[in-house]
């Protein structure tokens, strides 16, 4: 079975997502400052991977992302990054062969 | 033209009810008529014999017998005339059976007048008979086959085998059905995969089988022997070209789990799947309403055969004949509310059981309770859940739950012996080869057998009871199972309906397919190159189905073999010289069969004989081979030519519902008065309105036209020109001082023979009202004060037969004009 790898980091208000398979690399960029907490993003992902944060304490001033991102459940679909109303969440995918050759190599194979 | 009459006494059928002499020494005196004979059978060979000698030794060319319904005898008389050189054409039948003696059992005397005025109509018909030949048109030699269950692959590699070449069309992604996911099958216990699957592969495997899984017919045009059907597959977003069906790769990556329709609801499977591992053709599927777009089995696949972005294909195919295998789908268990399906756990249904005991199932075989995982110790059995039960609507057995009990039941019983097993029946029915020797094997094998109806499942702590009355010891118990198995029945399949309404297939009172005949048409629809295999016409076993796979196939290969069809010669065709090119004809045509550049002109392959051009050209410059204006009108005369009873009636019968109706009220001797003179025509559009003005210019004192139901038209919308027509008709009648209500249209299917005689009941009671041709006329008259001392009734009618020559022209250029909706 294909080996999925995914690890997750922050860089300033930026809370970077990978997962990285062999043949691409996806990466969720959150960016938490950009995020009003609206939660659709929480209600509409179909892992439930992503959750509420504190939003009270946000509100009264506290420095915390207003959604979680759980790295096991998420799949990285990327329903959140299209709904987002904000841009606060943004996708990248980097494809290490370009699809085209690697079906016409398999195709070639057969 | 020396016409050769036929009375047959049809054992008592006839002769019971009518005076066969009398009937004789009048057609003698009809004109043109060389002899005429009573004869104890027609049909028989001594009967067929008599004509054959008479057409020979007194050189009759034509021949009139009055006897039973030609819908039933008429190919045997014009196969024996044809016999003795005549063309099969020059024949007409008189149905003093189904339509006479049948229907005035208690009338003998106004039946015989009847009979007397039906052999005169076919008298006056079959001197205006002309010898004609039959059409013969090529056909396609492909097959359709819908729907991929077990009677769909036999007759698919049937045909296949043949030499047709077959489209398999299966609405699911694998073909196999039912019968694939079952355990072992009845009586003999064998593995169902493991006889089904070969044929599967051999299906996928045949280079004369085309096999469309995924797929749906939504368009089906033309008729016997050239249909032009077109249809969708769906999106598998996989190319099966590519794909492996390794589905571990896919799969396994897949985050998205979702029940398995193909567990029925006890195992799971993810987005993207094979329904089971003998799948065929063996390739995965995304589902659309699961997938969640992550696009990992994208990237999985090790040939890249996942295409998230495939569009579904419409195909488009020409074959000649159709044959309907869509099978059967669960009775919902959980309308009956009171066994807790779908609340209680440990209730579960038939199928659940068998994919249970599937090894390559949710449980990989072991019978388990879904509550607790554990095996179950005790199982109950309910048979009928769904069948024989009016609650729901289904009172038909479904014919298989109590084998499927039987089996279910030793399965388990050989596995885990220790286990209690009680199967709750109303009645046992194993009446089939072995079925009976199957029923004892499993009392043998200790399981329990209690003839009661459970009345309900009741849910403890977790603990089922059953509450039911034992009737054979008439006390109400209350049992504890580990476990209760639901005997779900079997029902029409719903996916089918749009089928049916394109194939314009009828249902019966418990909505499977209607077959042509429920005895000696087992798989033949109602419409001319359809057939009907398998659990689409009712619940069956898997050796009938395969048994009517075959057939169906058979039938097929019987009409197709040749490449050519014959046709009745009952097209249309035009007098150039008479023609307007007013196009009505064009517009009219549900066949598309008339085509006016100059003059009209019409396909005689592509025509089907419903006369409805004929009878809206407003020049009558188009006539119908059989059926023509002349017969009709012939008949008309010689129906009215002795007005022997009031009111009197000529009915107008389309030969595919209405005149089936009134043989069928024959059949089942339903009794009705003697009043209509009943004339058959193909279709209820064929009725000019010049027949009717006819019959009442001649002293009809009404006119019925009779047609198929609405929407049911066999030509499609013939029955609808017919309405509009009558529609314009009766405000004619109104205008000349008629009352409107002379003229009545009505619809029957051919199954509603006590419909017609119902409408024809209605009718006379209306007709009497009104009183006898021309009361209107003279009531008008005697307001006037202008009534002189003429004799009345002569001289009504009289006038109403000008004012309606007068008006007739112009009732014909105006009707029909438009298309019905």
């Amino acid at each position: 079975m294909m080996e999925i790898e995914k690890d997750m980091e922050v860089e300033g208000s930026h809370i970077l997502t990978r997962q990285k398979t062999p043949e691409s690399e996806k990466i969720l960029d959150y960016d938490y400052k950009k995020c009003a907490g609206c939660s659709i993003c929480v209600e509409l992902c179909p892992k439930k991977a992503l959750q509420e944060g504190p939003l009270l304490e946000i509100a009264k001033g506290l420095d915390a992302p207003p959604v979680l991102i759980d790295l096991d459940a998420c799949v990285f679909c990327g329903m959140c990054v299209n709904f987002c109303p904000l841009k606060a969440l943004q996708m990248t995918v980097l494809e290490k062969r370009p699809v085209t050759e690697a079906a016409g190599k398999a195709a070639a194979q057969i | 033209m020396p016409i050769g009459v036929y009375v047959c006494h049809c054992g008592l059928n006839i002769a019971g009810v009518l005076n066969i002499e009398e009937l004789k020494s009048f057609a003698e005196k009809l004109p043109d008529v060389a002899v005429a004979r009573d004869l104890q059978f027609s049909c028989s060979d001594t009967g067929q014999e008599q004509i054959q000698k008479d057409i020979t030794e007194l050189k009759l060319d034509r021949i009139v017998v009055a006897a039973c319904s030609p819908r039933l005898h008429e190919p045997t008389f014009r196969r024996a005339i044809t016999k003795a050189g005549l063309n099969p054409y020059m024949l007409e039948m008189a149905n003093i059976r189904e339509q006479c003696s049948w229907v005035h059992m208690d009338q003998p005397a106004m039946a015989t007048e009847k009979a007397k005025d039906l052999i005169a109509m076919a008298v006056a018909k079959a001197a205006l008979l002309r010898p004609l030949e039959p059409e013969s048109i090529p056909v396609s030699k492909d097959v359709l086959v819908i729907g991929g269950g077990v009677a769909g692959i036999t007759s698919a590699l049937d045909l296949a085998d043949a030499g047709l070449h077959v489209y398999l069309v299966e609405r699911r992604p694998t073909i196999g059905g039912y019968m694939a996911l079952l355990t072992d099958v009845f009586p003999t216990n064998d593995c169902s995969i493991c006889v089904l699957g070969p044929k599967m592969s051999e299906v996928f495997n045949h280079p004369n089988i085309t096999l469309y899984t995924y797929a749906e017919v939504l368009g089906v045009e033309g008729s016997v022997g050239n249909f032009s059907v077109s249809g969708v597959r769906r999106a598998r977003y996989v190319d099966p070209l590519l794909c492996k069906g390794c589905i571990n790769e896919c799969a396994g990556v897949c985050p998205v789990e979702v029940p398995s329709e193909y567990d029925f609801g006890i195992g799971k499977r993810k987005a993207i799947y094979v329904p089971y591992p003998q799948a065929v053709p063996l390739a995965a599927c995304v589902d659309p309403k699961a997938c969640i777009g992550c696009a990992r089995c994208v990237e999985a696949c090790p040939t890249k055969a996942v295409k998230l972005e495939q569009e579904p294909e419409d195909f488009k195919i020409n074959v000649g004949a159709i044959i309907v295998a869509t099978g059967w789908q669960p009775f919902d268990a959980s309308r009956k509310e009171e066994y807790g399906f779908g609340r209680y756990r440990d209730v579960i249904t038939t199928l659940q059981m068998e994919r249970m005991q599937n090894a390559s199932g949710p449980t990989k075989g072991e019978v388990v309770r879904p509550s607790s995982g554990q095996i179950a110790q005790s199982i109950a059995f309910l048979q009928c859940v769904g069948s024989r039960d009016a609650t729901v609507g289904n009172i038909y057995c479904s014919r298989i739950c109590c084998m499927a009990s039987l089996k279910n039941a030793q399965l388990v019983k050989e596995k885990y012996p220790e286990t209690d097993i009680t199967i709750y029946y109303i009645d046992i029915r194993a009446c089939g080869e072995g079925y009976e020797e199957f029923y004892v094997r499993a009392q043998r094998l200790g399981i329990n057998f209690v003839r009661a109806r459970i009345s309900r499942i009741d849910q403890v702590d977790g603990e089922i009871f059953l509450v039911y009355e034992d009737t054979q010891s008439s006390e109400i118990k209350r049992v504890k199972h580990d476990m209760a198995v639901l005997s779900i029945g079997l029902e029409p399949d719903q996916n089918a309906d749009v089928l049916g309404n394109l194939l314009g297939l009828s249902r019966r009172p418990d909505r499977f397919f209607e077959i042509a005949h429920p005895k000696m048409r087992p798989v033949e629809a109602h419409i001319d190159g359809v057939f009907i295999a398998g659990c689409a016409s009712g619940p069956k076993e898997i050796p009938i189905s395969i048994a009517q796979g075959s057939a169906a196939a058979a039938k097929a290969i019987k009409l197709l073999h040749k490449g050519v069809l014959e046709l009745e010669p009952t097209s249309a065709y035009v007098n150039q010289d008479l023609c307007v090119k007013c196009k009505l004809c064009k517009d009219v045509c549900p066949k598309k069969a008339i085509s006016v550049k100059s003059p009209a002109y019409v396909d005689e392959a592509a025509c089907k004989g419903c006369g409805s051009c004929a009878a809206a050209c407003p020049v009558d410059a188009i006539n119908m081979r059989l059926f023509s204006d002349e017969q009709i009108m012939a008949q008309v005369t010689a129906a009215t030519a002795v007005k022997r009873e009031f009111p009197l009636i000529v009915a107008f019968l389309c030969n595919w519902c209405s005149y089936g109706a009134a043989d069928l009220a024959g059949t089942s001797r339903i009794q009705y008065p003697t009043n209509a003179r009943n004339i058959r025509v193909m279709c209820s559009a064929r009725v000019d309105p010049s027949f009717v003005l006819e019959a009442l210019r001649m002293g009809a004192d009404g006119v019925l036209i009779a047609g198929c139901r609405l929407g049911e038209c066999h030509y499609h919308n013939g029955n609808y020109q017919a309405l509009q027509r009558v529609n314009v008709l009766k405000g004619v009648l109104e205008k000349i001082g008629l009352d409107p209500g002379r003229v009545k249209i009505v619809w029957c299917a051919a199954s509603e023979g006590e419909i017609f005689a119902k409408d024809l009941r209605d009718f006379i009671f209306e007709l009497k009202a009104i009183g006898p041709i021309g009361t209107e006329l003279k009531n008008k008259d005697n307001e006037r004060g202008k009534v002189g001392k003429k004799e009345i009734d002569a001289g009504t009618r009289e006038e109403a037969g000008t004012v309606i020559e007068a008006k007739a022209e112009n009732v014909a250029g105006t009707t029909g004009r438009e298309p019905a909706p």
